[in-house]
């Protein structure tokens, strides 16, 4: 019945042999898997100009300086009317940031500048920086402490 | 035919099945591991591992960060590494320079987290200074 078809079909197939093959799929998923980086990483972006004194933005914006210390951040300029003479929690000081520009009219001609003073290590500023973005501070710059 | 031959064509059967059943099972272990091997490469991201050690800091929560091209080291002494190798921050901006970044492109910076902030933003600003788009500072999530 099925002759016609078994004559068609060649009698022996030549076997690849599967073994060295496996072998070295093997060697190169653990070499992948050694080789590899699989952290799941997280990002903050310093935007072009937002660590440099000369470039302005447009429009004029007036920033609200703070400096930020081992203790906390404490307000710099004299936009921040606050009084504040103890160092406060970032969260504390977007608040205060965010009252006053509430209270001083358009918000997007207000910009918030962050000075780490020497001597804080860069955990303390990624630390304020993802507070201040997360409560909410639109244009933050980061400004390296006067000579 | 002999009783031999009937025995002996019964045993090459046994041994035909025998082979292609063992042939299908290591065929369906390859496919698993070449699904493996192809996960672990779609998934990883490769990058030159500096001549020094570099303990990224913790994240508070910030967004995802996407595979890019540029990457430089930052050790908790300063020191700054590029395609695996140290070099002078100079040089980085020169080889920087080099490699005619688009402005959306940017850097990503893998700094220690003990480095003094101060010397991540004198970086930023060379980098800014230089017209190479933004930088991403790398951080890891708390484990």
């Amino acid at each position: 019945m099925n002759s016609g078809l078994a004559q068609r079909l060649p009698t022996r197939r030549q076997k690849i042999p599967l073994t060295p093959l496996i072998d070295v799929v093997f060697i190169l998923l653990v070499f992948f898997m050694l080789a590899a980086n699989t952290a799941d990483w997280r990002v903050i972006t310093i935007a072009p100009g937002a660590t440099s004194r000369q470039i302005e933005p447009e429009p004029p914006v007036q920033w609200m300086t703070w400096k930020l210390n081992q203790q906390g951040l404490q307000p710099l300029s004299a936009s921040a009317q606050s009084g504040l003479s103890n160092p406060v929690s970032a969260s504390e000081a977007a608040r205060e940031y965010l009252n006053t520009i509430r209270a001083q009219g358009d918000a997007a001609d207000w910009g918030f500048a962050l000075i780490p003073e020497a001597g804080v290590d860069l955990q303390t500023l990624m630390d304020s920086v993802g507070h201040l973005e997360q409560s909410g501070v639109k244009r933050l710059r980061l400004l390296e402490p006067a000579q | 035919m002999s009783d031999f031959s009937r025995r002996a064509s019964g045993l090459a059967k046994r041994t035909a099945y025998r082979e292609q059943s063992s042939d299908e099972q290591l065929l369906a272990l390859i496919n698993v591991v070449f699904l493996l091997l192809i996960f672990v490469l779609i998934n990883a991201t490769f990058i030159p591992q500096p001549p020094f050690a570099v303990e990224l800091p913790i994240s508070q929560s910030a967004d995802e960060a996407s595979n890019q091209p540029l990457t430089i080291a930052l050790g908790a002494d300063g020191q700054l590494a590029w395609n695996g190798q140290q070099i002078s921050s100079d040089a980085l901006i020169e080889a920087l320079r080099g490699q005619s970044l688009s402005a959306e492109a940017g850097v990503q910076l893998h700094a220690h987290s003990a480095v003094p902030a101060t010397t991540v933003l004198k970086l930023a600003n060379q980098i800014e200074q230089a017209d190479l788009g933004r930088i991403d500072v790398i951080l890891r999530v708390r484990q």
